[in-house]
């Protein structure tokens, strides 16, 4: 692919996300006019209300739609790289495993013991959730950590960690089994995934995390570049493939293991957006892919966010839904009308 | 091509920085607020006796109402403090920060709840409604034409509630059913300006205690005398019943509950339906235990002890015997079942399938343990026609 | 040429290598090697299958520890290198099939150029000069936009012999380079490494059981065999002393000295006398060996064949009578009707 055309790939996409986050902030329940939109962003006091629903509710909804989108998509990407496998995403390490698990204990094992985690519970307030993600999904974390830097073969690393997933699930199941319906729909509620629970307060911590995970990724195009040849290959020109994978890891924990923290599971698009990207780009560089991935996972979640709002206007469909049911035949479409992935992969 | 990717990059980030720096101020308060009045409600100074409740406090200081919602999650503990000011008073006196401030009394509520409904009604301020969660399952006549009319909205509750419409709304008060702790979703009503109140009646121990939380909500429009007023003829009518029971002899053993996908949902020793059966004097194996909600027994053990019990007090989403078979045909194995004294809330269902059962029972104490005796037996209240229950067939 | 030239690019003092095994001994292949890689020589590692070409290699490249010895490239020890001087010192090419196919053949070049460029992997001036001189030597620069699934197998190879002379390291280990290929595409290679090592004064290590090539490119042989020691040398001498027709012993076939190939024994039926010698007479006599024939060119028996070389045809003098055969294949089938 000539560079003039991946250049004007890149503009494109650039203009396609500003035209998708506007129309993201002209949907929601209440109908704002769209000059109004325009005036309160740059500042203006238009209705105390409306004010309040563009700046709090739409806007940072929005953002989260964008790191989401490029968060994940950049994970599964590095995760697919590092294992070879079309198939893997950023949850293939058993991070949002992880997380769920923590949640999971969190809401419903304080009716099971009451003492300890009620406790807790009220100490940590509305932080209590997302606090309970990042502690499951770190202690995940430092498992396969671990496990990585003494298991040398991707492929064990790769078994181990979708394991860990199986694990955690069961004793999610179980947990949810013994659990109040309260409790329960609580928990269901949240493995749903929802861009909007993020509020600014949360964003301050959220945003950095995951730029610095993504800034983190970007150094790490060189050696993903050379993995891609395979890992003796990889040594070959100078690369450590151990400390490679460790770095991958941290960055897929500190991106996916967070978002995952604030919004809950959001399934496919680690998986789908790298193929996408892929497929139209037409190579396998991770120079190119890496920004490409960016851009077409901040696009594609704020379109699903989009979709999600649209049957009618009181009710919003779950984003988990919106992306597997949209997104799943966008990824078909475009696989089928090229051979990247056969290409990528064989 | 490295150039283009770090610009690519710091376009990103800024735009970031940009958008995250300045937003968290436009935190505005919401709430409208009154043109200076010198004249204050003399009906906010009433101070309410709060005899059976356990779950809040009110106090009257000068200038304010301290109402405190106490955590029955953590004995000792509060749930959430509000402070209560006359409207217009806001500057003249220096509140806490520990609480909501509220500025009563309130003239816009979101109703989220069923139960709040009922007592609303109850206090003569349902016409303050502007929202409620499902507006299909309204029983309330007037507040259904409102409904209808498109001056109460429908603003969904727990995973789907809809913020913007709520915030769009800006009504004086929201009110929920609290539980456990605050929940996220509540902290952003709270962070948007609009107040929550934590109405947490369920989970008291006794059905003079849930409708006393009356004046819980009362305080909030200075209605409490009336409320007091209200209550006390309640209380009259309760006792008056109770002591209608008090030397019968007999105590029929009751069933309760229903059997879902391996699991049956037994009423625990101190739900709602517990505390009626001990005023109205009926048997019920589970008296001992100490759960709010139900307990999740197997079949089996339900088999064994209550197989033989006399009445049941049954599950609210079957219409007749029959919808009962054909969910579990086990149920045919009890007494209760083969004598046809199985009993539902049921009775006062409109067609759209709002259940006044959910809207006015906790209001209406009253009339359930005259229900509920009337059933356990039959001899007493001759004259009194079941008002929530019905007899399935 | 640098300060630090060092003739001897790769040496190897007392280097034991094989497996280390949790319970039982250590499997020790080979043990006490002392081996020498110089500049400008094209070296082979010859063996039969399973004589541990591979473990030598790998522990050579620092990819495998050793159990006893070192490897020193450039006089110092490889395990003390980290990964990025080893990857200045010594390039790599593999057998192994690339596992992606939509990258460009430049890109795949410029991938050995990673030991020089920034965290960014930015190509500077010289690192794309580099790549344009590897993809020349290896004629390939016309394909260099072309993605690697294109390629045929012989060119994907070149692409990755390409990629390692980008990495411009004193040292080139190829670990059978030559296997998955068909012969020109083998001859080719052999042809290429061998010009790269006297020209670019590159030393170059490489592994393959073709011993026809390795006779012919090689400057210095290492040949293996199982529960042996290694035999350094040159081609020639490893042949006339003998050692390559001890390693590739067998029941089945015999090296011949004097051709540099391996004959297949077959079941020798009787002798025949041929006339004629040359080329013709070559592969006359290959063709009457297979089918079992001992030849030999003293008169034995009633029968001879005689070459006609000028007309290329060959006359059966079986007791008198003379056959005409138009070709090899006519020979053999008169021959058995006649006998």
């Amino acid at each position: 692919m000539q560079n003039k055309t991946k250049i004007i790939l890149f503009v494109g996409l650039f203009v396609l996300i500003a035209l998708f986050l506007v129309v993201d902030l002209v949907l929601g329940s209440v109908s704002i006019p769209s000059e109004k939109i325009l005036a309160i962003l740059m500042g203006e006091d238009v209705k105390a209300s409306w004010n309040y629903i563009i700046l709090n509710f739409r806007l940072p909804k929005a953002i989260t739609a964008i790191l989401v989108g490029a968060g994940l998509s950049v994970s599964g990407l590095m995760m697919q790289t590092l294992f070879r496998n079309p198939l893997a995403g950023p949850y293939v390490l058993g991070i949002s495993s992880g997380a769920s698990l923590g949640v999971a204990l969190m809401v419903m094992a304080s009716v099971l013991l009451p003492g300890v985690f009620g406790a807790v519970y009220s100490f940590l307030g509305s932080w209590a959730l997302v606090v309970s993600a990042i502690a499951g999904a770190s202690i995940i974390f430092v498992i396969i950590g671990m496990a990585s830097i003494r298991i040398s073969d991707s492929v064990s690393l790769l078994i181990i960690g979708i394991m860990f997933g199986s694990i955690t699930g069961a004793v999610v199941n179980i947990l949810q089994y013994f659990s109040d319906p309260e409790q329960l729909q609580s928990f269901i509620v949240w493995t749903f995934g929802s861009l909007s629970g993020v509020t600014w307060n949360e964003m301050h911590l959220m945003a950095p995390v995951v730029v610095l995970g993504l800034l983190m990724s970007f150094v790490l195009i060189k050696p993903l570049d050379a993995l891609l040849l395979g890992e003796n290959y990889a040594r070959g020109v100078g690369i450590s493939v151990n400390r490679t994978r460790i770095w991958v890891i941290i960055s897929t924990a500190l991106v996916a293991g967070t978002l995952t923290a604030f919004t809950g599971p959001i399934a496919f698009i680690g998986v789908a957006v790298p193929h996408m990207a892929r497929a139209i780009f037409g190579t396998a560089s991770h120079k190119v892919l890496l920004p490409a991935v960016v851009l077409i996972g901040a696009a594609l979640m704020l379109v699903c966010d989009i979709l999600s709002q649209v049957p009618g206007n009181q009710t919003t469909l779950p984003i988990n839904s919106v992306t597997a049911i949209f997104g799943g035949p966008v990824v078909i479409w475009v696989i089928v009308r090229s051979r990247s992935v056969k290409a990528s992969f064989s | 091509m490295g150039v283009r990717q770090l610009l690519i990059l710091s376009v990103i980030l800024s735009l970031f920085l940009v958008l995250s720096c300045g937003r968290s101020k436009s935190k505005k308060s919401l709430s409208k607020s009154e043109v200076q009045t010198e004249f204050v409600d003399s009906s906010f100074y009433f101070e309410s006796n709060v005899k059976h409740a356990k779950g809040f406090k009110i106090e009257l200081h000068d200038g304010y109402k301290e109402l405190s919602v106490l955590d029955p999650w953590n004995k000792g503990q509060i749930f959430q403090k509000y402070y209560l000011i006359p409207r217009g008073r806001k500057k003249n006196v220096n509140l806490p920060s520990d609480g909501q401030i509220i500025e009563v009394p309130v003239k816009s509520i979101a109703a989220l709840s069923s139960t709040q409904i009922g007592i609303l009604n109850f206090l003569g301020v349902a016409d303050r409604v502007v929202a409620v969660s499902l507006p299909d399952r309204v029983y309330n006549e007037e507040l259904s034409k409102r409904v209808e009319g498109g001056d109460v909205v429908g603003v969904g509750h727990g995973a789907t509630l809809d913020f913007e419409r709520i915030v769009d709304l800006s009504p004086e008060l929201v009110m929920v059913a609290g539980f456990m702790k605050i929940s996220s979703d509540e902290t952003k009503l709270i962070n948007a300006g609009l107040p929550v109140a934590f109405n947490i009646e369920w989970m008291e121990s006794s059905p003079l205690a849930r409708a006393e939380w009356a004046k819980f909500i009362a305080a909030f429009f200075n209605k409490e005398q009336k409320a007091d007023e209200l209550f006390n003829d309640l209380e009259n009518r309760y006792a008056d019943i109770k002591s209608k029971i008090e030397h019968v002899k007999d105590r029929p053993d009751v069933i309760s509950g229903y059997h879902y996908k391996g699991v049956w949902y037994m009423p625990g020793g101190q739900s709602y339906l517990a505390q009626l059966l001990r005023d109205a004097k009926g048997e019920y194996c589970w008296f001992s235990d100490s759960t709010q909600g139900s307990i999740p027994l197997s079949f089996e053990v339900v088999l064994e002890k209550q197989s033989n019990s006399k009445i049941w007090f049954g599950p609210a989403h079957c219409q007749s015997l029959k919808e009962m078979k054909d969910l579990d045909e086990r149920y045919t194995l009890f007494q209760a079942y083969k004598d046809g004294q199985v009993y539902s809330v049921t009775k006062r269902t409109n067609d759209k399938g709002a259940n006044d059962y959910y809207e006015s029972s906790v209001i209406s104490p009253d009339l359930l343990l005259k229900d509920v005796a009337k059933v356990l037996h039959p001899e007493l209240f001759p004259s009194h026609e079941l008002y929530f229950y019905k007899k399935l067939d | 040429m640098s300060d630090n030239y060092c003739r001897e690019i790769l040496e190897t003092d007392g280097l034991s290598i094989g497996y280390k095994q949790k319970r039982d001994e250590d499997l020790c292949l080979l043990s006490d090697l002392n081996l020498t890689v110089r500049r400008g020589e094209l070296v082979c590692l010859l063996g039969p299958n399973g004589s541990g070409k591979s473990t030598l290699m790998r522990t050579i490249a620092g990819l495998q520890a050793p159990l006893k010895g070192k490897t020193l490239v450039e006089k110092m020890p490889i395990r003390e290198r980290n990964f990025g001087e080893i990857a200045r010192l010594l390039s790599i090419v593999l057998t192994e099939r690339l596992q992606v196919g939509n990258l460009s053949v430049y890109h795949i070049v410029s991938l050995g150029r990673h030991p020089y460029t920034s965290w960014m992997g930015r190509l500077s001036e010289k690192d794309e000069s580099m790549i344009k001189w590897a993809l020349e030597q290896v004629g390939l620069w016309k394909y260099a936009n072309k993605f690697i699934n294109q390629l045929s197998d012989g060119e994907r190879q070149r692409v990755m012999i390409a990629k390692a002379l980008a990495q411009d390291t004193p040292l080139i280990m190829l670990d059978e380079p030559t296997a998955h290929l068909d012969l020109p595409n083998r001859v080719e290679i052999m042809r290429l490494l061998r010009n790269l090592a006297k020209e670019t004064d590159k030393a170059i290590l490489l592994s393959t059981h073709e011993l026809d090539l390795a006779l012919q490119a090689a400057d210095v042989i290492w040949l293996m065999s199982k529960n042996k020691d290694i035999k350094i040398g040159a081609p020639e001498d490893l042949v006339l002393s003998g050692s390559i027709e001890d390693t590739f012993k067998n029941k089945s076939f015999n090296f011949d000295r004097k051709s540099g190939n391996f004959i297949m024994n077959y079941q020798k039926k009787q002798k025949i006398q041929l006339v004629g010698n040359d080329v013709m007479g070559f592969w006359t006599q290959r063709a009457l060996s297979r089918e079992g024939y001992q030849v030999t060119c003293e008169k034995t028996g009633h029968c001879s064949i005689h070459l006609i070389e000028d007309r290329m045809e060959w006359e059966i003098h079986n007791n008198g009578n003379i056959t005409n055969c138009k070709n090899i294949q006519d020979l053999l089938l008169n021959l058995n009707t006649n006998l």
